[in-house]
């Protein structure tokens, strides 16, 4: 109801302002040319001004004093023919009533359209207060939150966080909860475990070095974890060792008793045996199968593997650097996804890396020049 | 509800401007002075009700209101104070309002200080600013609304990209923004005379200060996008040549050329038309630039508007306001009154020459940024037009340029003495000339052109000491009487000297710090040293650090200079949580040699890091420069001959408006 009567007083406030000159009559304004005539009279006293101070020669004052006087003249001249009075008074009753009328329709009428007067303000400090989200989990966890933005020294408050950040797939977060749970807590084996996994996920399934190191301490402190084997094992048949990641997985095929991930368990291992066998090493970029599935995706899928991709390429390059022909095909990936920015960075680093290497830089420079980034 | 409040307003604003863009026109045809008369009020209401508006999505970004849409769109609530603010207009639907506050402000100044202007004009001047305010007020609501709500508020919000988190980006919009809609003022009065058929005396004395003030701002706001990108960019470049730079550039090309002419019409009565012409072309320009920058034409951090609605919008409504204006030109122009006339040799010749290369260099940078843009969507085919291309075009353009300008203020009106502009020149030239020689001596090595370059700026820079000292008669009058003149030189004359000087500097930063600039990449171990322009620094290793939405890695060098410590720099890597993007921080230390920059790059495999380490020369120089223009601008704007007097009302008797002041 207050929302209304302020936006009454507001309308009413604008058709008192717009209304006024309408009604009632007002006197008449001078004529254009005196106008005119006043500023060349400033002009004149200007240029006598100047002459006085010695910034013009008498002739140059002389010469711009003519100039003036005769354009004032003619504005003296025009200055008397009086404006003419014969205006009906039609169109300003008609403008009345457009304005009192139509104005403050049309803009209600529009404002209903877009507008949502009955949303009360939702502040965020009314928001942190109100008891009604007290079982929101989303208003818990702002609340953890600006908690540790003021205290981060309070370990707790990351190791309860950090598995819900993983719940909402904010993987990049938890992995930094879980840092800061390890620093402040000590490392456990769940904690170790737990930012391993955030890292990998965060990185689209490739197991970093870090996460590598992360996994591994987890395991040294319990070895009946079963997560950090897991994603050890896919690490070595990250690096191409396939013949140890063979040995892991039969080791693993044991450690549950469900048929479903021992077919899971099976599988991994006969694909591991065919790389094994001799199949090439293959980037982790398309494989044929991946290929023949682009074509049957609608154009948002293709989209999302094309950026899992260039994803997992970012982040293998940031582990070996010195894969030039990964560089280029990244910093050109980049470009037609249209992320230029991150081309230009990539193709920063990439430069970074390899300076000194005149081959390497030619060739990143033609690249660059291609694409039409700054090298 | 101050959210529902503000887009009412704005809503409101919308009619308002409406009324102001039509009741001013029919009142023309029919005559009656009365309907011309709510142009007043309405653009004052106009100013309030946008005002209003701003205020509310203010307070909502503030206050973190999540339900405000484009607040969780752009703001988050660990945002610093500062950045919750800069927040308003770090987004498209936010930098739209106050673009129209700035329109608004602009209109209701007219309406305020407009006493001295004909009515007929003030009023026709106000509507054509109140059809602007209604087709950006109509966008903003229709396409880009700021006030659309979402229930229930989402918990906290996505944040505003880290890259504009940043002192001089917090500012560097409401200086651009009141450059480009300041020329809307110019745009306006142009469009005014043309629909009226006569160009009032007041007409210029009213334009310059106004196309004065937004050059000013515009000066300062590209001057910070500038600063912005060489610290924060991490490269340690200027100027880039981009589409987004140019977009800023080119108003600023035109509307410095407009500056000049307009005084031309305002002393001699001459270059109207062309006058009228420019000023159209400086906002079509401004125009123009935000349309390629929201259109999602040009990708960029300014592009936060990548929605094809939006650009065709925007499309449609630069073409009704340029088309429009333009075809009123061809239509009306022929009916204006031809000025005084001039010698070729003369001050009015010398700002034509002024507006030839100005104009003819924004033409260039025109086709560079465009061409591309245009041939992309005609063929497919991706070209880029880089730095090549505008120093073959652009900077052979300026080049007579700067050696014309300190001739311009030492001739006089009508004829000019050039021979005698020439000898008093000789001095400036002398100490140009020797400054180049030496630097030719110095740099025996090339590169060949730079040293040239120093001496445009001293040239500049002499030659604007020559026009004041020539004026006080600093060499033939007494101590007395050089301070007489000094007080008594109108501040107008000091006020172009110093934009003069201002170029100069810029100039002189420009050419150092390209020519010799050096640069180094280096994989360093904490312990290791390196040395550069004299410079040794020692780095100490990486720390993180915690900061208030963000966490970084800090690196720690030690600089020192002949053994004696110079400065701890601390270049850095921050992470932004909310926003799940980083930004390079580099540190910075500048002395009046230049600007030691170093970043600190990524981690390698054996511990160490890569660094990069760059000595800027001078580089200062370059945004000093544009500060001084800026000085010279305001110095200008204080004149107080620019002041319009009023003439005294025919009827009433009442207290005489003192003219001139």
């Amino acid at each position: 109801m207050f929302l209304w009567v302020i936006l009454a007083l507001l309308t009413a406030i604008v058709l008192y302002g717009l209304l006024r000159p309408l009604i009632g009559r007002r006197a008449d304004d001078p004529a254009r040319e005196a106008f005119d005539a006043a500023v060349y009279r400033d002009q004149l006293a200007e240029v006598d001004s100047d002459r006085a101070r010695g910034l013009i020669g008498e002739t140059e004052a002389e010469a711009a004093r003519l100039e003036i006087a005769r354009r004032l003249l003619a504005a003296d001249y025009g200055k008397d023919i009086a404006p003419d009075d014969n205006k009906s008074s039609f169109p300003a009753k008609a403008a009345i009533i457009a304005v009192a009328v139509m104005l403050p329709v049309a803009v209600l009428g529009l404002y209903l359209t877009y507008g949502s007067p009955r949303l009360p303000d939702q502040p965020l400090a009314a928001r942190l207060q109100d008891p009604v989200n007290e079982q929101n989990l989303a208003a818990l966890v702002a609340r953890v939150e600006a908690r540790l933005r003021e205290h981060p020294e309070e370990g707790e408050g990351w190791e309860v966080i950090a598995p819900v950040y993983m719940g909402w797939r904010r993987y990049g977060d938890a992995a930094q909860a879980y840092a800061q749970a390890i620093r402040l807590l000590g490392p456990s084996a769940k904690r170790l475990s737990g930012q391993g996994q955030a890292l990998v996920l965060k990185n689209d399934g490739v197991v970093t070095e870090v996460a590598r190191q992360a996994l591994e301490q987890a395991l040294a402190l319990d070895a009946s974890l079963l997560e950090p084997r897991i994603l050890l094992t896919i690490a070595k048949e990250q690096d191409g060792n396939f013949a140890a990641a063979v040995e892991d997985w039969r080791a693993l095929r044991e450690k549950q008793d469900n048929d479903q991930w021992r077919a899971m368990v099976d599988q991994r291992i006969e694909q591991a045996e065919a790389r094994l066998a001799g199949g090439p090493r293959v980037d982790p970029g398309p494989s044929q199968s991946d290929i023949a599935a682009a074509e049957n995706m609608s154009p948002a899928e293709r989209q999302a593997m094309v950026e899992r991709m260039v994803q997992g390429l970012a982040a293998r390059l940031a582990q070996q650097g010195d894969d030039l022909s990964g560089w280029l095909k990244l910093v050109r990936a980049y470009t037609v996804l249209d992320r230029k920015d991150e081309a230009q960075a990539a193709l920063a680093r990439a430069k970074s890396q390899f300076s000194g290497n005149t081959q390497a830089i030619e060739q990143l420079d033609a690249l660059a020049a291609e694409l039409g980034l700054k090298s | 509800m101050i959210a529902e409040i503000g887009h009412y307003a704005l809503i409101l604003a919308l009619g308002v401007a409406i009324v102001q863009a039509v009741l001013p026109l029919i009142g023309m045809r029919a005559r009656d002075p009365q309907l011309a008369a709510v142009a007043l009020p309405a653009s004052q209401l106009q100013f309030l009700l946008v005002g209003i508006a701003f205020i509310a999505l203010t307070t909502a970004f503030v206050t973190s209101d999540f339900s405000v849409l484009n607040v969780w769109q752009n703001s988050h609530s660990a945002k610093p104070l500062l950045y919750k603010f800069s927040g308003v207009w770090g987004n498209h639907e936010g930098s739209m309002v106050l673009w129209v506050l700035i329109l608004a402000l602009f209109g209701a100044a007219v309406a305020v200080y407009g006493s001295n202007l004909p009515k007929q004009l003030q009023a026709n001047v106000l509507a054509v600013q109140g059809a602007l305010a209604a087709a950006f007020l109509l966008f903003i609501i229709a396409t880009s609304n700021p006030f659309a709500r979402i229930d229930p508020a989402p918990f906290d919000g996505m944040g505003l990209n880290p890259v504009l988190q940043d002192p001089a980006l917090a500012f560097h919009p409401p200086f651009l923004y009141a450059g480009y809609v300041g020329f809307s003022m110019a745009f306006s009065f142009a469009v005014a005379a043309l629909i009226d058929g006569r160009i009032d005396a007041a007409w210029a004395r009213w334009v310059r200060p106004w196309t004065l003030a937004a050059w000013m701002c515009l000066t300062i706001g590209i001057a910070m996008g500038s600063w912005w990108a060489y610290y924060e960019l991490g490269w340690g470049g200027f100027w880039f040549w981009d589409p987004v730079e140019n977009a800023s550039f080119m108003p600023w090309l035109a509307g410095t050329a407009l500056l000049h002419s307009a005084l031309v019409m305002e002393k001699r009565d001459a270059l109207k038309v062309w006058t009228i012409l420019l000023a159209i072309i400086t906002f079509s320009l401004s125009l123009m630039g935000t349309f390629l920058v929201r259109s999602g034409v040009l990708t960029s951090v300014h592009a936060f508007a990548v929605d094809p609605a939006r650009g065709v919008f925007i499309l449609a409504i630069m073409g009704l306001f340029v088309g429009g204006a333009l075809a009123l030109f061809a239509w009306r122009a022929p009916l204006l009154s031809q000025g005084g006339l001039f010698a070729p040799i003369s001050r009015e010749g010398a700002l034509v020459l002024n507006n030839l290369l100005l104009t003819t260099a924004c033409a260039a940078v025109f086709v560079g940024t465009l061409y591309p843009l245009a041939l992309e969507a005609l063929t497919g085919e991706k070209i880029s037009v880089g730095p090549p291309f505008f120093n073959l075009t652009f900077v052979p353009l300026m080049i007579p340029l700067l050696i014309a300008v300190p001739f311009g203020p030492l001739l006089a009106w009508k004829r000019g003495d050039l021979p005698g502009a020439a000898q008093r020149l000789m001095a400036a030239a002398g100490i140009a000339l020797g400054v180049t020689v030496i630097m030719l001596a110095i740099n025996q090595r090339g590169p060949w052109l730079a040293p040239f370059g120093i001496g445009f700026g001293f040239w500049l820079i002499m030659g604007a000491a020559t026009e004041i000292s020539y004026r006080v008669k600093l060499f033939e009058a007494s101590g007395g009487e050089i301070w007489r003149r000094l007080r008594n030189l109108p501040r107008a004359a000091f006020g172009s000297a110093l934009a003069h000087a201002g170029l100069g500097l810029t100039v002189i930063g420009i050419v150092a710090t390209t020519a010799w600039g050096s640069e180094k990449i280096l994989a360093l171990k904490p312990g290791d040293t390196t040395d550069i322009a004299g410079y040794h620094l020692a780095f100490n290793g990486v720390a993180p650090r915690q900061g208030p939405n963000y966490s970084e890695r800090v690196a720690l060098f030690n600089v020192t200079r002949n053994g004696r410590e110079v400065i701890e720099l601390t270049p850095s890597k921050r992470e932004f949580m909310a926003e799940q993007s980083s930004t390079t921080e580099a540190g910075i230390y500048t002395s009046w040699r230049g600007d030691l920059y170093v970043v600190l790059g990524d981690a390698l495999k054996d511990g160490a890091y890569t660094i990069r380490v760059y000595f800027h020369p001078l580089v200062w120089l370059i945004w000093f420069g544009a500060v001084v223009m800026f000085i010279g601008g305001a110095v200008s704007l204080f004149d107080r001959r620019l002041r319009v007097g009023a003439p005294k009302r025919a009827e009433t008797k009442a207290a005489p408006v003192p003219a001139g002041e």
